[in-house]
This record gives structure tokens, sequence and C-alpha cells, in this order.
């Protein structure tokens, strides 16, 4: 299982790496990504995409794929980067914690 | 979720109640071109069009969980849900002005009842929030909802 935060920062961070891309494009990095450790059903995606939206971070147009089929395509949008910033800060912040942690005695 | 995303939220949803029908037709073509390009793959690695389709379904999930849950966080929650996270939002730019919420994500106020078939950890926020209010060196876990 996965959290949801997590699936969001890691729909963002795929974005931002790719460029704009459909659901499927987006789910089959992630699957490859994280080495199959996240077993996700690839529709989860789609709720996920929706919540990104509603709050502002990415955006949706429709467009042509590659093999010229009609398909929505999502993109970074700059508060969707800065989310990506603070979200990156808080991790850090959360492993070095842990570590710290796991290595007193 | 901070204040300006729950208003964000709750006014995109509003609007969402008059675009119904648009919004559900552009979901079933998201799903079916997704499903689509996923057989498409499953082809090119050598399945035969029944396999490559069938692997597509199982690798999808429940379309139809899907396509629900989408549809729920479209649509608009019973008005009382509109009120109550609106006027929760007031309250609380009211009681801290400039105030990024980083404590009150998991305060349970409105969370529309989200069933996305994913878990709500909490491990990214409630990790934050007990870290900004650790005091000498001691980190103090604050259950998460």
């Amino acid at each position: 299982m996965y959290c949801r935060e997590t699936l969001d920062l890691m729909v963002l961070k795929t974005l931002e790496t790719m460029g704009p891309q459909h659901g499927y494009g987006i789910a089959r990095r992630i699957e490859q990504i994280s080495e199959q450790a996240l077993r996700l059903n690839q529709g989860t995606i789609y709720p996920a995409l929706l919540r990104l939206r509603q709050r502002g971070w990415i955006r949706a147009d429709w467009g042509t794929s590659e093999n010229g089929r009609r398909a929505r395509y999502y993109t970074l949008t700059k508060t969707g980067k800065a989310q990506i910033e603070k979200e990156t800060e808080s991790w850090e912040r959360v492993a070095a914690t842990m570590a710290r942690f796991l290595t007193v005695q | 979720m901070d204040e300006v995303s729950r208003l964000r939220t709750m006014f995109s949803r509003i609007g969402a109640m008059f675009r119904r029908k648009k919004l559900d037709r552009e979901l079933e073509d998201e799903l079916r071109a997704h499903l689509e390009m996923a057989a498409e793959e499953n082809r090119r690695r050598g399945m035969n069009t029944e396999e490559a389709r069938r692997k597509a379904m199982r690798d999808f999930g429940g379309v139809t969980q899907v396509r629900e849950t989408v549809r729920m966080r479209e649509g608009v929650p019973f008005v009382e849900n509109l009120r109550r996270d609106g006027l929760y939002a007031l309250r609380q730019m009211r009681k801290s002005p400039g105030f990024r919420s980083g404590g009150d994500h998991h305060a349970g106020a409105g969370d529309w009842g989200e069933h996305d078939g994913v878990q709500h950890c909490g491990c990214g926020d409630a990790a934050a929030a007990a870290l900004t209010r650790s005091r000498s060196g001691w980190w103090m876990w604050s259950r998460g909802k």
C-alpha cells in the first residue's frame, strides 16, 4: 500500500521530468521508476490526477498521442513546481530525522 | 490541505455541477484511451489481442470504481459539506492570517469522504507537523488522523 501524498508527489515529479504526459504514460513511468515496488492499479492515477488538477498543481489539455489517438495530457503548473520543492524539503527533513533516530543507541 | 486549496477545490466542484455530461464523456474517452494504449503496448510485447486486452484490464484495476471515484470528486457533495468546508477555511484564515497550514492536514474537517483506493497514511504531513512542534531536540509523534 502507498500514501495518497506519495502518489501525488510522484505524479508531479514525473511531469517535471517527462514534460506533458497522459495518464497512461504517467502510470507506466511510476511503475518503472519504482521498479515495480509500487504495484499500483493504474486506474488509481485518475483520482490522483483530478485531485492535483483541483489544487491547481497540474492542468489538463486534450491532445494527440504518438499514434494519432486523442488523449488528455497533463502539465505541471508553476504552483505545482513550487509544491514539489516544498514536499521534497519536507521529505528530506523526515529522512534526516529518522536517520538520527535509527543511529542513536 | 491548506485554505486556498480548499476554497479552490470548493469552487471547482460547483462549476462541475453544470458540466456533468461533458465530464462524463471526457472521462470515458480518457479511460478508453488508457486501456487501448496499454493493450497496444502488450501487443507490442508479443501478446495476442485477447491476452493484451485482458492484461490491460488487470493492470488498470476496477474501471467502475475509478469512474465512480472520479465522478464523486468532480461532483458536488451535499451542500452541507460545501458550507462546512467554506466556513472551516474562513475560520482558519481568520485565526492565523498568512499561515500555511502545515499542521492541520489531519484536522479531518471536510475530507469529502474520499475513497480512492489509496491509503492516507499522513506520514508526510504528520511528520512535518511533528517536526515543527518539536522542542529541545525531542521529537514527538503527533498522531495523524
